[in-house]
């Protein structure tokens, strides 16, 4: 599976790990997972993050759902930033968003704020 | 039904026509319309107590003057205002506040959409009715619908070969020309394909669903369902 992501300006990348494992940073990289796994990117260093493709995937706004190190979620970090994502890519996405769209999401947004699922 | 779409359409809507192999629009345990309301389920198609004029609804919205600003569909009835006006708001998503089932159309120039949209109306309320239109190669990427009414009705009026109305782990909707479905659309994500060389339009529409001859239509339906 491809993953694709790209920094924000300004970003500071000290390493990229792919479920904990140190990876060449280089935008573009090539991995194997098992099937209906959970995985993890994580862009250490100050950072923030433009794009993450997954699979041939853009994963839209799910950029800034990632963790980060000041215990809230977003797509940016001053020590990292951390993304979780299940394989295969297109049934854990549509779900993703599927809930993100949800009614009682949508309450939660309106009427009290962010509510990281 | 698993599809495979060529390279043209985003790798998501390939992914899950190809893929996702769930067919399983409404559960089988449904004993009254509230259980089948509450259960999730994906569509189901309508037995309604009237015919549906397709030809002439067909005629009639291709006479309509389709402005396609953003692309894909016009208002045709639902904002208390007239129909230049709506054209001219586009999609209208933003503006579309003021709902009314008022009837503002010169209905002589379009009786069959008015007998459609009075037929419904008698039994439920129309808080807004649309045509849509999709392109040759058109689609719109997975979502879920505004939660304001979960549940809407389509009548497709032209579905050439090649049309495609895919629900996440509920199947494809066999939207034939004059079938009315029931879609719960505001629960599951679902994506449109027209991957024809025509265009596809259908009629879209919300009502206050809560109707007791309403009711006896779903439970009707229900119990001679086709797509078990």
């Amino acid at each position: 599976m491809e993953i694709q992501y790209t920094y924000g300006k300004g970003s500071a990348p000290t390493q990229v790990l792919l479920n904990g494992q140190p990876v060449q940073d280089t935008g573009i990289l090539q991995a194997t997972f098992p099937f209906y796994s959970w995985n993890t990117i994580t862009f250490q260093g100050k950072v923030s993050i433009d794009s993450l493709v997954l699979d041939g995937i853009d994963t839209e706004y799910f950029v800034h759902h990632g963790f980060t190190e000041n215990k809230s979620r977003g797509n940016a970090g001053q020590e990292y930033v951390k993304y979780y994502f299940k394989t295969p890519i297109w049934q854990w996405f549509i779900e993703w968003k599927q809930n993100d769209n949800s009614t009682i999401r949508q309450i939660s947004k309106t009427h009290q704020g962010f509510i990281p699922l | 039904m698993t599809i495979q779409l060529s390279d043209k359409y985003p790798k998501l809507i390939r992914d899950l026509f190809l893929y996702d192999t769930v067919d399983n629009p409404t559960p089988d345990n449904c004993s009254n319309y509230e259980s089948l309301v509450c259960s999730n389920f994906g569509f189901l198609q309508l037995r309604l107590p009237f015919e549906i004029q397709i030809e002439q609804l067909l005629k009639e919205a291709q006479s309509l003057n389709w402005k396609d600003k953003s692309g894909n569909y016009v208002w045709l009835y639902g904002q208390n205002k007239p129909l230049e006006e709506k054209l001219a708001d586009g999609m209208g998503f933003d503006v579309d506040t003021e709902y009314t089932s008022s009837f503002k159309l010169d209905v002589e120039s379009i009786p069959a959409f008015h007998k459609f949209y009075q037929d419904i109306n008698e039994m439920c309320p129309i808080t807004d009715i649309t045509l849509k239109k999709v392109k040759p190669g058109g689609y719109f990427e997975p979502h879920v619908d505004s939660f304001g009414n979960p549940i809407k009705m389509y009548v497709a009026l032209s579905w050439p070969k090649g049309n495609y109305f895919k629900m996440y782990n509920k199947g494809f909707i066999p939207l034939d020309p004059g079938k009315a479905f029931w879609v719960n659309v505001g629960t599951h994500s679902h994506c449109v394909v027209n991957d024809s060389k025509e265009e596809r339009i259908i009629i879209s529409l919300y009502a206050d669903w809560d109707t007791i001859s309403w009711r006896k239509i779903v439970e009707l339906s229900y119990l001679q369902r086709a797509c078990k």
